[in-house]
C-alpha cells in the first residue's frame, strides 16, 4: 500500500525548484508562496528526551552533549533500554541465617536482548543506576585542544578592534562554538602578550612515521574470527569515545535528545510552523503546511497501458479543497520556469504577468537566482515594476528579498506529457469536517459537465484530463507537468489590519509533476 | 497409522492441528490453532515447552525432529529446524529453515528469517532486518510461571486432549483431502 498522499506520484514544485509531495511543503500566508524545508529557516525551540519527555534548557543540553541523563540506548541495536528487576535472596546483616528478598535492577533491550550483564556491569540497587560510563581516553587532549582554540578565538576577538585585521576562519569557530560563553574569564591581553606566539599543544605537533612496525601477535593468525563477537561499524561509531572492537565491551549510551523546531519563512521572516512548548504535546501554535492551504491533487486512475509518444490518453485526477473558502481550479499547461542566472527568463515572466492586470498571479517560478548576479537582477526588475504596475511596491521588495534569501535548488526532472487543458473551471466547496463521516450528505450541485467531472463529494471532485505524450524518447516513464490556478482567500490581511479590510481573495498558481504509470493507493 | 503420544501433565488443546507421529512431553502447552505437522519423520517434543497460536512446527525429513525442554514458539512462528535444544525462543512470525540445527538458549527475533545450513552456536540472538546475529551472555530464562498459569487457565476455556486415552489420528494423506 502506498502513502495516502502518493508521495512518489504527485510532486509539487516549490518556488526554489525542489520537488516535494504535498505533505512536505509549507505555504507562507504572508508571501503566498510554497516553501519547502530548504527555503525556511529552522530554529531550535527546546530540547527534550523522546523517551522520558523531560524538557531540558539548551545550556544544559549543551553541557550534557545533547543527551538525556536518565535514559539509555542499546549499544547493540540503538533501541531504548528498559530497566528490569530481579530478586535475589540475601542474608540479613544482623541475622545471617535469615534470608530476605532484595531487588536488583539491570538494563535490557527488548529487541536484540542485550543486557547490561552482557557488558559485565553489575546489577544496580537503584533503578537509576549508576551505570558505567565509557571513559574517553582522549579527554585530556580534547580539553587542551579546545583550550588552545579558545585562546586563539580570544586573541582574534581582541585584535578585531584593529582596522587592518582580516577575517579568518577561527572567528567562525568562536561564533557558534564555546568561545562566546567564556570570554570574560580571560583578561584582555596587552599588546606585548598578543604578539607572543601561543605554545602549541602537544597534540598538534606533527606525528612521526615509524620505520619498523611491531609484529602482529600469533592470535591474529591462529584464532578463529567469530563474527558475532566483533562490533559492527555503526556500533563502534555510536560509542565514539572508545570505539570498542569486541561486543562485550559495548556500554549503554545515553539517549540522544530531540528538539522541537519552529520554522520561519526566510523571505518575510514570519513563523510557518511553531510547536507548543511542552514536549508531550503534539499540537502546534502555528502550522502552515501546504495541505491545509493548497488544493490537494491525487492520481485516481493512472494509465492502463504505456503511452506512446504523440498519443493521447485519459487520466482521472482527484481534487480536494482543504480551505474554509470555496475555490475554483483551472488547469493550465505546465509553466514552471526554473530559476536562472540570466535576466531573459525574468523578463518573459514579468511580461506575462503584465498581460492580465487583474490577476495577481504568482511569479515565484521565474525568480532570478540570488546567487552571483543579484545586483543586476534588481536593477532589471525595478523599472519593469514601475512600468507594468501589476506588482505593487510591496511585491517588488518581496521579490528582491527572495532573490537574496532563497537557495536555488533546481532539481532535475523530466516532464514528457502535456495536458490538454479543459476550458471550464472546477469549483470546489469549502471543507466541512462533518461531511467526511456522513455518507448520505447531499452532494452539492454545480451543474458540472459529466464529461469533465464524473464524481463529486463534499469538497472533493474527480476530473477527467486528456494528456498527450511529447514526441520525445518513449523509454522514460510518463510524467505529466501541470499548472493549476486556484482561488485563495487570505485571512491574514483581515487579521493584521484589525478587521477593517475584507479577507483578500487572490488567484495563485501551483506547479505539479504527476507520474502517470504508478498505481494509486 | 500415525499416533499421538501425550505425556500426563501436558496441556494440548483439541483445536490444535497435530499430524503424524508426535510425542509431547509433560508440562508442554499447545495452544489452539497451533500446528505440529510430522509430515516426514516423527516430532518429539520435550518438557515445559509453549507452542502458541498459529505457530507451526514441521518436520518434512524422514529423520525424527527432537525438540528439547523450555522452548517457546510464539504466535505465527514457522519452525522446520532439524533439531532444537533447550531454552530457545522463537518470536512472533519468525521463520527457521529446515537445514539448521539449533543448540540451547537461542533467540530468533520477531519476523526474522534464518536459513543457514550449519549449526547455530549456543545463546545466539538473531534480530532485525537485515538479519543481525549476536551472542548473548546468558540464555533466556524458563517460562515456568507462564506455564503454570496456562495449564491452570487453558482447560477452563478449551477442550483438552486427555493424555490417558490412546488415540490414533489420521495418517498423512489427510492433507490432500482438505
Amino acid at each position: 500500500m502506498s502513502h495516502l498522499f502518493q508521495l512518489d506520484t504527485v510532486k509539487y514544485v516549490c518556488c526554489c525548484g525542489s520537488l516535494k509531495p504535498i505533505c512536505n511543503v509549507y505555504f507562507c500566508r504572508h508571501c503566498l508562496r510554497l516553501r519547502c524545508h530548504y527555503c525556511v529557516s529552522h530554529e531550535v525551540d527546546s530540547h527534550y528526551c523522546g523517551n522520558c519527555s523531560e524538557n531540558m534548557p539548551s545550556a544544559e543540553a549543551k553541557q550534557k552533549r545533547n543527551r538525556c541523563g536518565t535514559c539509555y540506548d542499546c549499544p547493540s541495536c540503538k533501541q531504548t533500554l528498559s530497566i528490569r528487576a530481579t530478586t535475589i535472596q540475601v542474608p540479613l546483616e544482623d541475622e545471617p541465617e535469615k534470608l530476605v528478598a532484595k531487588k536488583l535492577y539491570y538494563l535490557a533491550c527488548g529487541f536484540c536482548r542485550w543486557t547490561s550483564r552482557d557488558a559485565g556491569l553489575p546489577d544496580s540497587q537503584n533503578t537509576s543506576g549508576p551505570w558505567a560510563e565509557p571513559e574517553n581516553p582522549l579527554a585530556q587532549q580534547i580539553i587542551e585542544i579546545s583550550d588552545y582554540f579558545r585562546m586563539l578565538a580570544i586573541r582574534e576577538k581582541n585584535s578585531k578592534d584593529k582596522k587592518f585585521v582580516q577575517k579568518s576562519k577561527y572567528l567562525a569557530a568562536g561564533r557558534h562554538g564555546v568561545a562566546h560563553l567564556l570570554p570574560r574569564r580571560y583578561p584582555v591581553s596587552v599588546p606585548e602578550e598578543m604578539s607572543k606566539p601561543l605554545p602549541t599543544p602537544l597534540y598538534l605537533a606533527p606525528t612521526e612515521g615509524m620505520e619498523d612496525l611491531p609484529e602482529l601477535s600469533d592470535d591474529v593468525y591462529e584464532d578463529e574470527l567469530i563474527i558475532p563477537k566483533v562490533t559492527s561499524l555503526t556500533q563502534r561509531l555510536r560509542q565514539l569515545e572508545t570505539q570498542p572492537r569486541e561486543t562485550s565491551k559495548l556500554l549503554p549510551t545515553h539517549k540522544q535528545l530531540l528538539v522541537k523546531r519552529s520554522l520561519r519563512c526566510r523571505v518575510c521572516e514570519r513563523n510557518i510552523s511553531k510547536p507548543e512548548y511542552s514536549p508531550v504535546s503534539i499540537k502546534f501554535k502555528i502550522q502552515l503546511n501546504a495541505y491545509f492551504h493548497v488544493p490537494q491533487i491525487r492520481l485516481m486512475t493512472p494509465l492502463n497501458e504505456p503511452l506512446v509518444p504523440g498519443r493521447k490518453a485519459r487520466i482521472v485526477l482527484r481534487l480536494a479543497n482543504p480551505t474554509q473558502f470555496p475555490t475554483a481550479i483551472r488547469f493550465l499547461p505546465f509553466s514552471f520556469v526554473p530559476l536562472q542566472k540570466d535576466g531573459s527568463t525574468d523578463k518573459r515572466a514579468l511580461d506575462a504577468g503584465k498581460f492580465d492586470p487583474t490577476r495577481e498571479s504568482s511569479t515565484d517560478h521565474s525568480l532570478p537566482s540570488h546567487t552571483l548576479t543579484p545586483t543586476t537582477s534588481i536593477t532589471f526588475i525595478t523599472p519593469s515594476m514601475t512600468g507594468g504596475g501589476t506588482l505593487g511596491s510591496g511585491e517588488s521588495t518581496q521579490i528582491m528579498k527572495e532573490i537574496h534569501v532563497l537557495p536555488r535548488r533546481s532539481e532535475r526532472f523530466s516532464q514528457n506529457c502535456d495536458v490538454i487543458p479543459p476550458a471550464d473551471e472546477i469549483v470546489l466547496p469549502p471543507r466541512d469536517e462533518t461531511s467526511d463521516f456522513d455518507d448520505f450528505a447531499e452532494t452539492p450541485d454545480f451543474n458540472d459537465d459529466p464529461k469533465l467531472v464524473p464524481w463529486r463529494k463534499a469538497n472533493k471532485a474527480a476530473v477527467y484530463l486528456d494528456v498527450i505524450r511529447q514526441l520525445t524518447d518513449g523509454s522514460e516513464p510518463p510524467v505529466l507537468g501541470i499548472t493549476i490556478e486556484y482561488d485563495y482567500v487570505n485571512t491574514i490581511v483581515a487579521l493584521e489590519s484589525k478587521g477593517v479590510q475584507e479577507p483578500q481573495k487572490v488567484r495563485l498558481q501551483a506547479h505539479l509533476l504527476i507520474a502517470l504509470d504508478r498505481i494509486p493507493s | 497409522m500415525a499416533n499421538l503420544q501425550i505425556t500426563v501433565g501436558a496441556v494440548v488443546c483439541v483445536e490444535a492441528e497435530i499430524r503424524g507421529d508426535v510425542r509431547i512431553g509433560t508440562k508442554t502447552i499447545v495452544h489452539p490453532c497451533a500446528k505440529i505437522l510430522a509430515t516426514g519423520g516423527p516430532i518429539v517434543i520435550g518438557d515445559a515447552n509453549i507452542v502458541e497460536e498459529l505457530a507451526t512446527i514441521e518436520n518434512k525429513s524422514p529423520e525424527p525432529m527432537v525438540i528439547g525442554n523450555n522452548n517457546v514458539f510464539e504466535v505465527g512462528s514457522l519452525v522446520k529446524a532439524k533439531a532444537i535444544g533447550d531454552h530457545n525462543i522463537f518470536e512472533t512470525k519468525c521463520f527457521v529453515g529446515d537445514e539448521i540445527s539449533i543448540g540451547n538458549g537461542c533467540v530468533f527475533g520477531a519476523g526474522t528469517k534464518v536459513t543457514p545450513s550449519q549449526a547455530v552456536p549456543d545463546n545466539s540472538v538473531f534480530y532485525g532486518q537485515p538479519l543481525k546475529h549476536r551472542l548473548a551472555g546468558e540464555r533466556p530464562s524458563a517460562q515456568t510461571l507462564q506455564i503454570d498459569f496456562l495449564s491452570r487457565i487453558l482447560p477452563n476455556y478449551h477442550n483438552i486432549i486427555n493424555p490417558t486415552i490412546k488415540r490414533e489420528i489420521p495418517a498423512l494423506p489427510a492433507e490432500k483431502t482438505s
